[in-house]
């Protein structure tokens, strides 16, 4: 007989989601994913001046934070065909870069790492062997057996207090944990150095951008970073080589730790690697672009149906209509008016709630389509849209980690695997490897441009009567991101976004095609229904968004 | 024609009159340049510190109008016949009247009218809008100068809102003392014109002429 | 209200039994052998870390990302040593009903001990069902939980006043804590995000002195708010001396001068921010070029936008959807009281004409 549950809230996630599920035998046959807020923002942005959008949209979320006002300045530049200076091009990459570096390492290390590691198991593991382990895996000055003594020391006082505070009432001891304590506690100790790292990424962002999260640099033209080497109120050497220093920092914790630690993760659950693949479009837009105009990009981005790696197809640039033309947004089964399937520039947003109901509308989130079929998106969708179109810097870090996965987990590894719930970890690590070297790539080329004598970081806008629609999309730690907007008169007359998490969240279409999340958990084992660990893992290696998907 | 002489304003009303006259208009003027300071001294180490020169007269200007104001509050109530505010608001059937009839006067409606020797109804009515404004003038102004006095703070906030919406409501006020002041002086050459009272000069020596019985 | 109470002690409030049988289950719960109940046991008697419960409504977590950020303390000790966060979603290990279950727990064994810390707005209209948890709104979470905390510090704006989704048209109804909750201390900490320094000053003052701390009208600290930021800017003197930024990138940019033209709202702001700055690199908004927007200000999405303007828009009455600038507006009822004195100017001298002399009505 089928069994129904509920997990609400799905924690260690920004936003509110329940998932929803029907197990039979041990194994999910259906699930539903349900966004549970909404703020209006779009709604918010109607009659306000185009100048100001990012900065209310960049408060979309603050975990992505700097993605949405990336977007937003991209999507009214597009409506003005504004070009802006390759200093502030330069310096955006440098911003999204580094921002997804600390995306990445808090998404697996806070936001999933707790869904493969026990945590009260590494208070079994012996200091010595866990450092051994540490050791073979990379040369991190950080993993010695001093310090493996005191984090398990650490872990013992915790414990005893008590007060277990956000360890409380976890899955410990679950049978789906299957690491060996000394793994178990190496990856403890990992989780308490990457809040340093992840500190490190925002500082270097600081320095360009103010305040972090929530940066206040940008505006539609360029950013507001002034550069002069000759002052001391602006952007100088000093503080590029600070940057550059943090940037370094990170880039060693990726590859001695994150990327490490995840092929380690991924070889211990290797029977994992058949679970949760989903949806196998994917969807991913190019970034990190070389000019002014957004023509040449750093990252690909593109398309590839059902899985199969021939069929990618790129998209060109920032006007791109394979991308323009293909965007749709579906309600039916959202709490919205109506039950249409819409172009964002036609759509609106008129609340319309429900409650949950399992063949009606049962989320906020919207339905995002490309050419009509759902499409998954994320580091893993660029990792493989990358690969297919030979991205060199994509291809080589994934030859090396299935290469090591393979050698680790004892049997060959192929690609394939990557259609996974470990696979959309693997993704991101890969991704984070590659910005990382991206982003030392950008700092130098924003500091040779510099060298020239360019300090321009501003075209001013201006915004003729009558009407100007745009778009701008940017390849956001959880994916493509698409900000749509129409100008009248200088005024926002409609503004739409579409998200990544929207796109992976979403509802069933009017097809009754399921969203990624729900078509990834269906086959899922679950080994005990009232703590459905499993569940949580799949669902958390797309690094839900809700206040994203719904906005 | 003959007229009677009369003394309707006291020293302390001309005073008032042209305190709150000369500081509204430094007032605007700073007030103005404070909202969009249209120098840009792009040489460093001058030391002629505009802005901050400008916002010193604005805040003397801002003590000089808070003086004008409390002394015409007081005259509101002690001062003599035609200074109270009962002579010129239109709460008793007579000034009602006149507060009409000046109205219907003002827009060629009408041509029967008797001058006051004070106010008419329909001018004291502005003026005492025109006060009250002045008092929110400064209150804004106040709340705006003192931002970290915590009771001026409990006031503005409840009052005005924040600073913001604080400085929002000081800046268009300014807009009506600028109205007010065009209208106020076409109003009084208008009637100057018009009738032979010496309506202008009042203000300088404190007499107005009415028409004697012939 | 009081502005001090006592801190958390460690009463518990049950039966030395009930007590124990708490702890093997908390034991058994953690996969540990039964030896370790008297020493969980003793540690829970004595003096505990404060417990905190988090909750998160109408917000975009940038408020708990803030923190991620913060340095002194870092976040790993401050949720190791220093505070119990028994309830934060973004963090927990457990999920669903795991979760649910810690939330109970922790509200009925810490009753008026537990600081309660929100974050995110609080949706009203509809019954609140613009934001939902675990099959309940946040208007009714709120309510529960905040009835038995100790006291509240709102985080963010969103919590403070309502932020970002109260903007007009408001289209959720959001309000901050302090529009529904009136009987318990609560402390703001506006800023979108705020300063992770101003919140964890704000929980080290109350950990160490036990009361909170003098807050300003609005409830927020003084010593993170008592200031306008263009009072404590370090481009004051180009203010003062009138050197102004004209546009972005321009030579005044590049010599670092006064952002007030470029729609700066520091003068209107109170907040910190200058002197304390972010993310330990020394850096603020006006630091790297752009104008302070008014973060921590309520209502500051309507009153300080357009952004880049002195003063936010006029919405001219019965001209539907046009906005104006104040100075505009202004300038325009100028234009028609200079019209109206013309044409009014215009009839006497017309009247004149054709009666050709000055009434003599009395
Ligand atoms: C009719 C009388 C007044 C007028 C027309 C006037 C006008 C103005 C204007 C236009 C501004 C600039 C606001 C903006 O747009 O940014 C201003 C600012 C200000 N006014 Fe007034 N004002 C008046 C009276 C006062 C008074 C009585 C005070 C109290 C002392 C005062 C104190 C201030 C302060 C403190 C500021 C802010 C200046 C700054 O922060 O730099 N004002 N005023
Ligand atoms: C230089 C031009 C001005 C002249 C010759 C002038 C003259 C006068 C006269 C004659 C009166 C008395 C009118 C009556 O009896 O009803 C008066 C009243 C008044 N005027 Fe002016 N005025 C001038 C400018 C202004 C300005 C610029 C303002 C303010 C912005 C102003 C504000 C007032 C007020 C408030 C009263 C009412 C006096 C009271 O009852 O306390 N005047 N003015
Ligand atoms: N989904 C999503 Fe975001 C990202 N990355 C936005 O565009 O997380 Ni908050
Ligand atoms: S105050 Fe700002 S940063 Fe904090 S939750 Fe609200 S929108 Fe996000
Ligand atoms: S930059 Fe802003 S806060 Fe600083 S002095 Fe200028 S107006 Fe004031
Ligand atoms: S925008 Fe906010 S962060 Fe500070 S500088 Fe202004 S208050
Ligand atoms: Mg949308």
């Amino acid at each position: 007989m089928a069994k129904r549950i509920v997990v609400d809230p799905i924690t260690r996630i920004e936003g509110h989601l329940r998932i929803d599920a029907e197990i039979k035998e041990g194994h999910i046959t259906k699930a539903w994913s349900s966004g549970q807020m909404w703020r209006g923002i779009e709604v918010i942005l109607q009659g306000r001046d185009p100048r100001d959008a990012w900065l209310f949209t960049q408060r979309i979320c603050g975990v992505c934070t700097t993605v949405h006002a990336i977007a937003s300045v991209r999507a009214v530049e597009n409506a003005l065909d504004l070009e802006i200076p390759i200093n502030a091009q330069y310096i955006r990459n440098l911003i999204l870069a580094l921002h997804g570096l600390h995306d990445h390492i808090v998404h697996f290390y806070i936001l999933s790492a707790l869904d493969w590691v026990d945590v009260v198991s590494a208070l079994k593991a012996d200091p010595g062997k866990t450092a051994a382990l540490a050791n073979s895996l990379s040369d991190w000055p950080g993993n010695s057996v001093d310090r493996f003594k005191a984090i398990k020391e650490k872990i013992k006082t915790l414990v005893d207090t008590g007060q277990l505070g956000p360890f409380a009432n976890g899955y410990w001891g679950h049978p789906a944990m299957k690491l060996p304590p000394e793994a178990n506690l190496m990856a403890v100790s990992h989780y308490l150095e990457a809040l340093d790292y992840q500190r490190k990424a925002d500082s270097a962002i600081a320095i360009l951008v103010g305040k972090n999260p929530h940066i206040q640099n940008l505006s539609v033209g360029g950013v507001t970073t002034a550069i002069n080497l000759d002052n001391e109120a602006t952007l100088n050497m000093e503080r590029l080589y600070w940057i550059k220093q943090l940037a370094k920092d990170v880039r060693a914790f990726v590859h001695k730790v994150y990327l490490p630690d995840v092929i380690t993760i991924g070889a211990l659950y290797k029977d994992w690697l058949e679970y949760g693949a989903g949806v196998t479009n994917y969807l991913a837009v190019p970034d990190m672009p070389l000019d002014t105009q957004g023509t040449r990009f750093d990252l690909p981005g593109g398309t590839i149906f059902d899985g199969k790696l021939d069929s990618a197809k790129a998209f060109k640039n920032f006007k791109d209509p394979y991308f323009r033309d293909n965007v749709m947004e579906s309600i039916v089964h959202s709490w919205y008016k109506g039950d249409w399937t819409r172009h964002p520039f036609n759509e609106d947003t008129v609340p319309d709630y429900t409650d949950f109901q399992e063949n009606g509308k049962y989320s906020w989130i919207k339905s995002p389509r490309f050419q009509n079929k759902p499409m998954q998106v994320g580091p893993l969708a660029q990792v493989l849209v990358g690969y297919a179109l030979g991205h060199d810097l994509t291809r080589r870090y994934v030859d090396y980690a299935l290469e090591r996965i393979s050698g680790l987990a004892g049997s060959k590894v192929g690609l394939e695997a990557l259609h996974s719930t470990p696979g959309r970890h693997l993704g991101r690590a890969i991704r984070a490897a590659v910005l990382s070297d991206l982003a030392i790539k950008h700092w130098q080329l924003l500091v040779d441009n510099i060298g020239r004598g360019d300090t321009a970081i501003f075209n001013p806008p201006s915004f003729p009567k009558g009407e100007q629609m745009g778009f701008g999309f940017h390849e956001a730690p959880r994916g493509a991101l698409s900000h749509w907007i129409v100008i009248r008169d200088g005024r926002i007359s409609n503004y739409q976004c579409v998200v990544p998490s929207t796109w992976n969240a979403g509802p069933r279409d009017g097809k009754q095609q399921p969203g990624p999340y729900e078509a990834s958990l269906v086959d899922n084992p679950v080994a005990i229904p009232e703590r459905p660990l499993e569940v949580l893992r799949t669902v958390h290696s797309f690094d839900p968004c809700i206040a994203c998907a719904v906005h | 024609m003959k007229y009677e002489k009369r003394k309707v304003w006291g020293v302390l009303l001309r005073l008032f009159h042209w305190a709150f006259v000369l500081s509204i208009v430094a007032l605007t003027v700073t007030g103005i340049y404070v909202h969009n300071p249209w120098t840009n001294t792009v040489l460093e180490g001058t030391g002629r510190f505009p802005l901050a020169t400008m916002r010193y007269i604005h805040f003397v200007a801002g003590f000089v109008l808070t003086g004008a104001i409390l002394t015409r509050i007081y005259l509101l109530v002690f001062g003599n016949r035609h200074e109270k505010f009962l002579d010129f608001i239109p709460v008793t059937p007579r000034n009602i009247k006149n507060f009409f009839a000046t109205l219907a006067y003002y827009l060629y409606l009408s041509d029967k009218y008797r001058p006051r020797s004070g106010h008419n109804a329909l001018a004291g009515s502005i003026y005492l809008v025109t006060f009250f404004l002045a008092l929110g003038q400064i209150l804004t102004g106040f709340y705006l100068l003192y931002p970290e006095n915590l009771t001026l703070q409990g006031i503005g906030l409840k009052l005005f809102g924040t600073q913001q919406q604080a400085r929002f409501i000081h800046h268009l006020l300014m807009w009506y003392f600028i109205l007010y002041a065009f209208t106020h002086i076409y109003i009084l050459i208008w009637n100057d014109i018009k009738r032979p009272q010496g309506l202008i000069s009042s203000i300088f020596n404190g007499t107005k002429f009415k028409p004697g019985k012939v | 209200m009081s502005r001090s109470f006592c801190a958390p002690s460690m009463g518990t409030g049950i039966s030395r039994r009930g007590f124990l049988k708490g702890c093997a289950m908390a034991a058994a719960a953690l996969g540990l052998s039964d030896e370790l109940v008297p020493r969980i046991a003793r540690a829970a008697a004595s003096p505990l870390k404060p417990p905190v419960v988090w909750l998160h409504f109408q917000e975009c977590t940038g408020c708990s990302e803030a923190l991620l950020r913060a340095s002194h303390p870092d976040i790993g000790r401050l949720i190791l040593d220093i505070i119990s966060l028994d309830y934060h979603e973004t963090i927990m290990a457990a999920a669903g009903n795991q979760a649910e279950k810690v939330l109970k727990d922790t509200i009925s064994k810490y009753k008026g001990k537990f600081i309660c810390v929100v974050e995110g707005a609080i949706p009203t209209k509809d019954k609140s069902i613009y934001c939902k948890i675990g099959g309940r709104t946040a208007m009714e979470i709120l309510d529960e939980v905040a009835r038995e905390s100790a006291a509240i510090i709102t985080i963010g704006t969103c919590a403070s006043f309502g932020g970002v989704q109260a903007a007009a048209p408001n289209p959720t109804g959001a309000v901050g804590v302090r529009d529904l909750i009136k009987d318990r201390p609560i402390v703001n900490i506006p800023g979108c995000p705020p300063n992770p320094i101003s919140f964890l000053g704000t929980v080290l003052n109350f950990l160490t002195f036990k009361r909170l701390p003098e807050a300003d009208r609005l409830g927020r600290p003084l010593f993170a708010y008592g200031r306008r930021i263009h009072d404590q800017c370090e481009r004051r003197a180009h203010f003062d001396e009138g050197r102004f930024v004209e546009r972005f990138g321009d030579e005044a940019h590049r010599k670092g001068y006064c952002l007030y033209k470029a729609g700066c709202k520091g003068p209107e702001t109170f907040s910190n921010c200058p002197a304390v700055r972010f993310n330990d690199v020394g850096a603020w908004p006006v630091g790297t070029g752009h104008g302070c927007i008014g973060c921590t200000e309520p209502a500051f999405w309507d009153t300080m936008t357009p952004f880049y303007e002195r003063l936010p828009d006029v919405k001219i009455p019965g001209n539907r959807g046009i906005v104006s600038s104040a100075d505009s507006a202004g300038k325009k009822i100028l234009g028609i009281t200079a019209a109206a004195i013309g044409i009014h100017a215009a009839v006497g001298i017309g009247k004149r004409v054709i009666k050709g002399k000055a009434d003599q009505s009395d």
